[in-house]
């Protein structure tokens, strides 16, 4: 490469990283994104788990009050951002609000009604199942068959749009009751 | 020399300060003022059916897997059904012309791509590789991929195109070199589904195609269809430097016309897809090129192109799953030019035949698993060249000049690792060996950093190499006292380093900007062999580019969709310091669809810009601003569907520049054309 080649490149290339160091220095940083931040796959599953809190019932037993939260947790990495707090900002559900915990593997998982596992922590779903067996918890992956694996609702993308699978025999085993609505739009699996 | 190479570097600067302002433009602040507000919350109100029919893009070509278009290792673009439908497209290099950085060049014979800069006139389209669900058409002789109506695909039968830039050897070994096109298929999802379409243009053309998809409670699913495409073409064209009495007045009659039939049919039951097709089109040459004799309208070609594909996936247990396939492929090219070898007082006429048979089969079989942080995959590709036949024959009276009849077998190996490092850092790592009878091994590696800074921020940093094997004609081709075979050409390798930017304003507004720089080494050039003066190929140029593209795209929920992008982009040939040939500084590409009329209408409209071009003879074709406009009906009659086009809206004269073959330096191409489409679709649900 002759060097007027390369400092062409360079200069290109230099361009477009100055440019997003301007941006960065123009951004708040993600704990205090403008509203939108987030990519629309995981402002999609913020929307779901939204309907999936209306559509589930837990047993009585798992809430301390009658107005206690919905206490959803995503446990490790958080591909979110800010969209669960913007999607569930203002919701309730029987009166109940929706909290949101990010949560380390180390801590206790088992307050919480619906656990989130990216991707990223999908070969720690075998253990989370078995930290929360028989507790009211909705386990909600996004790993490949993990309803096979311990999860009650499994994230997939098919044809480009964000599908679930839902595991029956896992709801069963949590006492959750899965309503109609959502059994009707996902696909159904039962432990092998 | 030095001037050209001033003037290159304050181009850049410009070009640098518009990338700047772009990736500004992108920033919080902007996306804050800037209108198209996201409402994360609004998607909370949606039922479990609408956000299990909201998309998200993803793309299979650029890895051999469905993954998101964010997490791909290379810049993409995509193009729906909808919008081959909203914007009238005939063919899939009409699509291509749309698509950011892409352009074509039309030779009243076929359609050559130019993308990054480098369209070489006359290459057939062998730097990139085209697939159909995965399937390569690029044939065993020429490296060609077919893109004008010779495509043998029907275009309606197009779901979604997939344009993955950049170097793909890694993964798919020769003519992944420049840019991969995945071509995905429509599926039939109702249980029984029927299509007829019928249309009408200038020239008196007409296309009719009938398709027919069943699905059967077992999970067995078919699909066929055929079609059927005829024009006449323009009755006459006049090409000035034919301009004398002997050349009709530079007139050639009835000399454009272009026929095809396509077949297509597939079979799914459970993880075993079979799929088979069949394309033969035939095109008179009104150019006279090659040296054949002016206005004789039985110079011609066909291109036959078929294969007969296989597919299976099985999970293997323990999270590996396997994706395999196997396949036979036909190829045929059949060259009619009428050539005058006697004087002009006593002519005589003789038709030299040339022709071409590619057969060849394969088998690939890839496995992948997730463990831990890595997404691995090992694959292996196997192609055995039954057949690379070249012929050549003058037919009355019989002058034999070549008959040449080839065997060759590829193997390859390849492995890929998708690591997640942390949520917001992916590396890929690819690498794939391939091997040759002719020149031996090839190693070719791909590194992609992908990083989010934010949760709608992607920056990604590439580094790729690719190659493309000499192909049977320059290897072989010879014909005594004119040209000579060259067995011992090397493969020409490419050497690329990308930096891509995409990030999301909301759910509606797309953002992305790219640089990128190339090195192209041994690229095969036919020169004069200065010890008996006969024409042969030989790995001789360098050529280098870099360029940089940047592009909006908005969808909004009424349906009004709209994508705008600019391209400038510099390639020259490091030997002789001068510019490409038909390589265009500056691209415009804007497209919009919008409904009208209470939703009755939607209007698609289009137009690309292309700077001037430099031509083989060393002039310019003068810059290129075509518009399209498509108006398509919606809610009509239930299943039916209106649509009318037209074509080069302004009318506006325009040429493309010829190649060696051509005596015309400029190619005109077609001014203001018109096409109505009448489709009906039968549904009938599970």
């Amino acid at each position: 490469m002759t060097p007027p080649t390369g400092r062409r490149l360079v200069t290109a290339i230099a361009a477009v990283l100055i440019g997003t160091r301007v941006l960065a220095a123009s951004s708040p940083g993600p704990e205090r994104q403008a509203p939108g931040q987030a990519s629309p796959e995981y402002m999609i599953k913020a929307a779901y788990l939204l309907n999936f809190a209306r559509l589930i019932e837990w047993p009585p037993q798992a809430f301390a009050a009658a107005e206690a939260p919905i206490t959803v947790g995503v446990v490790g990495a958080d591909p979110f951002g800010q969209a669960l707090e913007l999607t569930f900002q203002g919701k309730t559900v029987n009166r109940r609000p929706i909290a949101v915990q990010r949560l380390q593997w180390s801590q206790d998982l088992r307050r919480c009604h619906i656990l989130f596992v990216s991707q990223t922590d999908s070969g720690r779903l075998g253990e989370l199942s078995n930290r929360v067996a028989g507790l009211p918890v909705l386990v909600v992956s996004e790993a490949t068959q993990a309803a096979a694996r311990g999860a009650t609702i499994n994230f997939r993308i098919e044809d480009d749009r964000v599908r679930f699978d839902v595991n029956v025999d896992a709801a069963k085993r949590a006492q959750l009751t899965v309503s109609s609505q959502i059994l009707r739009v996902a696909t159904i699996v039962r432990d092998r | 020399m030095r001037t050209c190479i001033r003037r290159r570097c304050v181009r850049l600067g410009t070009v640098s300060r518009l990338a700047l302002l772009l990736a500004l433009s992108a920033s919080p602040l902007a996306a804050q003022t800037g209108g198209g507000a996201p409402q994360p919350a609004a998607l909370g109100e949606l039922s479990l059916e609408e956000l299990a029919s909201l998309k998200i893009d993803s793309v299979y070509g650029a890895s051999r897997y469905t993954q998101k278009v964010t997490q791909a290792p290379s810049s993409i673009s995509i193009v729906t059904a909808d919008e081959i439908r909203k914007h009238g497209y005939t063919s899939l290099a009409g699509i291509l012309r749309s698509v950011r950085g892409f352009y074509v060049t039309y030779d009243r014979n076929y359609s050559f791509i130019g993308v990054r800069g480098f369209s070489r006139p006359g290459d057939y389209n062998s730097r990139i590789l085209l697939l159909i669900d995965g399937h390569r058409m690029n044939d065993n002789v020429f490296g060609g991929a077919l893109l004008g109506t010779e495509f043998p695909l029907d275009i309606d039968l197009v779901e979604r195109v997939e344009i993955i830039r950049g170097p793909s050897s890694s993964l798919y070994g020769t003519s992944a070199f420049l840019a991969v096109i995945n071509i995905i298929t429509r599926k039939a999802d109702d249980a029984v589904w029927a299509e007829a379409a019928g249309s009408a243009g200038s020239f008196d053309s007409k296309k009719g195609r009938v398709t027919y998809g069943h699905r059967l409670p077992n999970g067995v699913g078919v699909l066929g269809s055929v079609s059927a495409y005829g024009s006449d073409g323009e009755r006459a064209l006049y090409f000035k430097e034919f301009d004398s009495p002997a050349t009709n007045h530079g007139v050639a009659e009835r000399a454009d016309s272009d026929e095809f039939r396509k077949l297509f049919g597939r079979i799914t039951w459970g993880r075993l897809t079979v799929q088979g097709l069949y394309g033969s089109r035939e095109k008179a040459i009104p150019t006279a090129s090659f040296g054949t004799v002016f206005n004789d309208p039985r110079s011609r070609t066909i291109e036959k192109q078929g294969f007969l594909d296989v597919q299976y996936d099985r999970n293997l247990g323990a999270g590996w799953e396997l994706a395999s396939r196997a396949y036979y492929d036909r190829y045929g090219y059949d060259g009619d030019y009428v050539y005058d070898l006697g004087t002009e007082e006593a002519p005589q006429l003789v038709v030299n035949k040339d022709f071409a048979r590619g057969n060849w089969w394969g088998a690939e079989a890839k496995v992948s698993r997730k463990i831990g942080r890595h997404r691995l995959g090992f694959g292996s590709d196997l192609r055995d060249n039954v057949r690379q036949d070249q012929f050549n024959y003058d037919e009355e009276p019989f002058v034999p000049y070549l008959d040449d009849r080839r065997t060759s077998t590829i193997w390859a190996v390849y492995a890929q690792d998708e690591i997640t490092i942390h949520p917001k850092l992916m590396l890929n790592l690819g690498l794939r060996h391939d091997h040759y009878d002719s020149f031996g091994g090839t190693t070719n590696p791909r590194l992609g950093v992908i990083y989010d800074p934010w949760q709608d921020t992607t920056l990604k940093l590439l580094y790729g190499e690719a190659f493309r094997a000499p192909n049977a004609y320059e290897l072989f081709w010879s014909q005594s006292g004119v040209t000579k075979s060259n067995p011992s050409l090397q493969p020409e390798t490419n050497e690329t380093t990308e930096v891509v930017i995409e990030r999301y304003v909301g759910r509606r507004v797309r953002l992305a900007a790219t640089a990128f720089h190339y090195t192209i080494n041994d690229l095969i050039t036919q020169e004069t062999d200065p010890a008996d003066g006969l024409l042969v190929y030989n790995n001789v140029d360098q050529v280098k580019a870099r360029g940089v593209e940047l592009e909006a795209e908005g969808r909004w929920p009424a349906g009004l969709q709209t994508r705008i992008s600019y391209t400038a982009q510099d390639s020259w040939n490091e030997q002789t310091g001068l510019a490409l040939t038909n390589s265009p500084g500056h691209l415009v590409q804007f497209n919009v669809q919008t409904p009208l009329l209470h939703d009755r209408v939607v209007a698609g409209l289009e137009f690309q810009y292309l700077s001037r071009r430099r031509t083989i003879g060393g002039a310019f074709v003068p810059g290129v601003f075509v518009p399209n406009l498509t108006l398509v009906t919606q809610k009509l009659r239930r299943g039916l569907e209106l649509s009318a086009s037209v074509y080069n809206l302004g009318d506006h004269v325009y040429a493309d520049p010829g190649s060696e073959e051509h005596r015309q330096d400029m190619i005109q191409q077609q001014g203001r054309s018109f096409r109505v489409k009448l489709t009906y679709t039968f549904r009938r649900a599970k």
